[in-house]
């Protein structure tokens, strides 16, 4: 019981280890995923540069005049196509929707590959608590799927709970901030609003965390014991949290700084858009792919190290 | 740097005969002297003032027209606020509030003793629209006649708006311009007054000013002109004195929070420029990044078009939210920047060229910009990016993150720069995106009040700057300076009209020039693009007729390889736009070799047939990009054989990242 955190993280990360059969799984789920949407776009762009000379100029850096023409035609999928997303900046983007509350939203089609996702991420995440809960010992093939199967019912609903929840946080900031913006206005100094808005960032960011970590254990308690109800999880989920709370947002945290160090070191490390041949294409493929990876391990060890804090803490201790 | 050493004497000769001809030109002429008093608590003005005007138009003058700008945010019933719902560009943030609003009351006039406040009205000449109290017309005792001068007294109140649009205060932030009642502009046989609406600004006489300005002694004050003297007058307030001559306008800024910078621009082809910087304290780090954009400024266009015509320039860093920022009055104007504000991102570099800029076109060629907006606001646009470019080359793509949610300022607090999405030197690039979806709105010709609201700013700015551009790759850069060189110096201290300005074309670069111009200002789009290229064997197929009998001809065993086998190459050219533009088609053959074709443009199509041993392998129309205004550049190159490949898979595959990331994000939710 000594240092139970820490041990949760070590245990986290020794799990995932042994458990990157499940990696895999998810990485090729994921692609299999975005696959579809990649092949949209890449007809998108093939079909708006098809036999233009524009096509040569964007061997190398992105032709801006080219982009602004395209992005006007394009709809659907291919319309999320900009340079943010196309520059290392692209996993800030994703960060920046999060809290913003644009994760999930047009087109049509990205909200129908998020809830592909979604389906495929629940099951995995089924299978993953299953394991990490109930033993060390690898199960079977079947096994897997029937862990899976067993919980999806269970975990789906703890998902569609949490819909309203993360929309009354992102309601609340798009309250917050114009309601700030009116008490600012007769601030002068960029700083100062910059410190207020940083402030009510933090704010809505610990909401999001809070909402997050509750969901989070109560998946943990309704596959770990077997709770169908997820009234029940969540209640369960805010003793416990309740009686753990430095440990369970301490451990939360960890995986938050490692989620951040990610998006840091693709900001940092992804190179400018210069490659012009197809090793260079090939680069940026299979670095991308490590952080996509990178950021499966990162919530694959999140369930591992949230599962053994549950464990070692008791299930009863909070209620 | 040879280059350099023959342009000088030319430069020289340029600033000679400019400095010869600053003296205003015939025609009306205001000159004010203001006192003012503002009371900070109450953000009340208290001002008397006496204008010296001079008739400089034809006939007699029985009414004296005034603009009263500051009543377009008296309520929302004005003209100004009515348009500006269209465009939604007003810098309040959300509703107005009870003390936002703002308003300018006369409450005496008086003409050679005689008091006429009963016989002042308001008028809305434009659209009738009996809420708008921007213009106001006092009927006089007798008639003014041309080249008469007549003095008026006037007395009058304002309560200073929150920033609707550049002219307001937030906080202890003021930025004063437009703010007392102004003379209109006789032209003609009657009077060139306009109310104020949202997508235009101001026109008047040039004149001198004289005004003082009382305030609390906390505040540092900046304006139009140099400051004479600075008198203590009790109480905690101070009077501020500034003077300026040849200027069509007074504008005034206080805060206590400005920090001074001063500077001083030297140049060989005139006298020095005095420069104060009055920088936001949380800006102070930027301070150099101004000084030298001003510099920039001052040394592109002084040397392009001539000596800036005064002795000393303010520049102010507006308070941040204050909307007061990159707006251009005389002597004096606004730029504006962000706490993090990378180098190489052009801010806040670009607007501070532009607002510098408009000390040539706008201050000292003094155009209706409310007529023609185009002739100052286009020019300057046209001569920023050009300036922009010499001084810093490319501009690299910035984005900003950090946008509270909520909010309708999507631009983010963080900046990043994107190296691999520059601009590459294409300094019109953001000019064709933001004209493109504006480009039939409305044409260039028409009075600019006339505009759609909204769409304004895309033809007055982007499209002149785009077809300015368009005219420097026709012409060449000697010509199109030597042209804007000599509009310049023509119309200093004046009030030139879209005609003036195709009358120097057309004397110095011809008749075709004008009409090129002309169709700028009247064609709304211009579209051209390689539409296909189709080559077959151009030996014959089928049957002809031999010495009285048919032979079936066999394309087989018509001899000669593929090498030395003859083409037809057929490539058509599309115009898709409504204006016409001469323009070249270059057709490349995979021999190496290149065909280049003059078309002037006017079909709906051409067709080229080339047959050679050769066949087409790309074909471009307007290869060398003269034609800016081209709505989509594109299109205008197209190959035989596409070669989309590589540059679709590089591209999703970092899209790619994105969306797979996304997915996983979307993870934390279930």
């Amino acid at each position: 019981m000594r240092r139970p955190l820490t041990t949760a993280i070590v245990r986290g990360v020794l799990d995932v280890g042994r458990a990157w059969r499940l990696i895999a799984g998810l990485w090729l789920a994921l692609l299999l995923v975005a696959l579809p949407a990649g092949l949209t776009v890449f007809e998108s762009l093939r079909g708006a540069i098809g036999a233009r000379a524009a096509g040569q100029e964007l061997r190398g850096a992105m032709d801006l005049v080219w982009l602004c023409e395209y992005r006007e035609a394009a709809r659907g999928i291919a319309a999320t196509v900009a340079v943010p997303v196309l520059a290392r900046t692209a996993l800030l983007v994703n960060l920046e929707d999060w809290w913003r509350g644009d994760l999930v939203g047009p087109p049509a089609a990205l909200i129908g590959l998020g809830l592909l996702w979604a389906a495929v991420w629940i099951f995995a995440s089924g299978v993953a608590l299953d394991r990490f809960l109930f033993g060390p010992d690898p199960p079977r093939r079947a096994g897997w799927a029937g862990a899976g199967a067993r919980h999806f019912g269970r975990l789906t609903r703890l998902a569609a709970l949490s819909a309203p929840a993360y929309y009354a946080v992102y309601r609340l900031a798009a309250w917050l901030f114009p309601a700030l913006e009116g008490r600012l206005r007769d601030v002068t100094e960029e700083r100062v609003v910059l410190a207020w808005y940083l402030a009510a960032a933090l704010g809505v960011t610990l909401l999001l965390g809070l909402v997050e970590l509750w969901f989070d254990y109560a998946r943990v308690v309704a596959v770990g014991r077997g709770v169908g109800s997820g009234r029940r999880a969540l209640t369960e989920s805010a003793r416990w949290l309740a009686a753990h709370p430095l440990r369970a947002s301490g451990l939360q945290l960890a995986l938050a700084a490692a989620g951040g160090a990610i998006v840091a070191g693709w900001l940092l490390l992804a190179p400018a858009p210069f490659e012009s041949g197809w090793a260079g294409v090939a680069g940026v493929l299979l670095l991308g792919q490590l952080a996509v990876v990178a950021r499966l391990v990162v919530q694959v060890g999140g369930l591992a190290a949230q599962s053994h804090l549950y464990r070692t803490l008791g299930p009863r201790s909070g209620g | 740097m040879a280059r350099i050493l023959l342009a000088a004497p030319l430069l020289l000769a340029i600033g000679a005969s400019h400095l010869a001809a600053q003296e205003p030109s015939p025609g009306g002429r205001a000159d004010y002297v203001i006192s003012v008093t503002l009371d900070a608590e109450s953000r009340r003005l208290t001002g008397r003032q006496t204008v010296r005007w001079t008739h400089g138009g034809e006939g007699a003058r029985e009414d004296l027209l005034f603009h009263h700008y500051l009543n377009a945010w008296r309520n929302d019933g004005s003209t100004w606020m009515l348009e500006d719902r269209r465009r939604e560009r007003s810098s309040l943030a959300g509703e107005p509030r009870v003390g936002d609003w703002g308003w300018l009351v006369v409450d005496s006039v008086r003409l050679g003793g005689e008091e006429l406040i009963e016989r002042s009205r308001y008028l809305a000449p434009d659209d009738g629209n009996p809420d708008d109290r921007t213009v106001w017309a006092v009927a006089i005792p007798r008639a003014v006649q041309p080249g008469e001068t007549v003095e008026l007294e006037l007395e009058w109140r304002a309560k200073v708006p929150r920033t609707f649009a550049r002219t307001g205060f937030r906080g202890d932030f003021y930025l004063i311009a437009h703010w007392f009642p102004q003379l209109c502009v006789t032209e003609g046989t009657g009077w060139n007054c306009h109310q104020f609406h949202a997508a235009t600004e101001f026109f008047a006489d040039f004149g001198s000013y004289d005004v003082s300005i009382t305030l609390p002694e906390r505040f540092v004050v900046g304006a139009t002109g140099r400051e004479v003297s600075r008198v203590a007058v009790g109480e905690g307030l101070v009077t501020h004195r500034y003077r300026q001559d040849r200027v069509h306008g007074f504008a005034w800024t206080a805060s206590p929070h400005y920090v001074e910078i001063e500077d001083r621009y030297e140049s060989e082809i005139q006298a020095p420029v005095d420069v104060r910087l009055l920088l936001q304290p949380e800006h102070r780090r930027q301070a150099e990044r101004h000084l030298e954009a001003v510099r920039a400024a001052f040394r592109s266009y002084g040397e392009w078009y001539g000596p800036y015509p005064h002795d000393h320039v303010t520049v102010v860093d507006p308070a941040w939210g204050s909307g007061a920022g990159g707006t251009e009055y005389p002597t004096l104007f606004t730029a504006g920047t962000r706490l993090f504000n990378p180098r190489g991102g052009g801010r806040p570099e670009h607007v501070t060229v532009h607002e510098a800029g408009h000390q040539w076109w706008y201050s000292t060629v003094g155009n209706d910009e409310m007529e023609a907006a185009w002739l100052d606001e286009g020019l300057n646009t046209y001569s920023t990016a050009r300036a922009f470019a010499e001084a810093w080359g490319e501009q690299i793509y910035t984005h900003r993150f950090f946008r509270p949610p909520g909010l309708d300022d999507e631009r983010g607090f963080f900046a990043l720069l994107l190296p691999g999405f520059d601009h590459r030197g294409r300094v019109h690039l953001d000019r064709l995106a933001r004209y493109r979806p504006d480009a039939t709105a409305d044409f260039q010709a028409r009075a600019t009040f006339r505009y759609p609201p909204d769409r304004a700013g895309s033809l007055s700015y982007s499209k002149t700057a785009l077809w300015l551009g368009t005219l420097e790759r026709h012409l060449g850069w000697p010509e199109l300076r030597r042209i804007l060189a000599t509009f310049y110096r023509r119309w200093s201290f004046g009030h030139p009209k879209p005609e003036d300005f195709l009358d120097v074309v057309e004397e110095l670069s011809g008749t075709d020039t004008r009409r090129l111009v002309q169709g700028f200002l009247t064609s709304s789009d211009y579209d051209y693009a390689v539409e296909s290229i189709d080559v077959y064997p151009a030996a014959l197929q089928g049957w002809r007729e031999e010495g009285g009998r048919m032979v079936l001809l066999d394309p087989d065993s018509s001899g000669g390889s593929d090498a030395t086998a003859l083409f037809r190459n057929e490539v058509v050219v599309r115009r898709h736009g409504s204006g016409t533009f001469p323009v070249d088609v270059r057709v490349r053959f995979d021999d190496g070799s290149a065909q280049v074709y003059r078309w002037n443009g006017r079909g709906r199509w051409l067709e080229l047939v080339e047959t050679r041993a050769a066949r087409v392998v790309s074909a471009h129309v307007d290869p060398e990009g003269v034609l800016l205004l081209d709505l989509h550049p594109s299109d205008n190159e197209l190959l035989a054989e596409p070669r989309s490949l590589f540059p679709s898979v590089k591209w999703t595959a970092r899209w790619l990242i994105w969306l797979q990331d996304r997915l996983l994000a979307m993870s934390g939710y279930f």
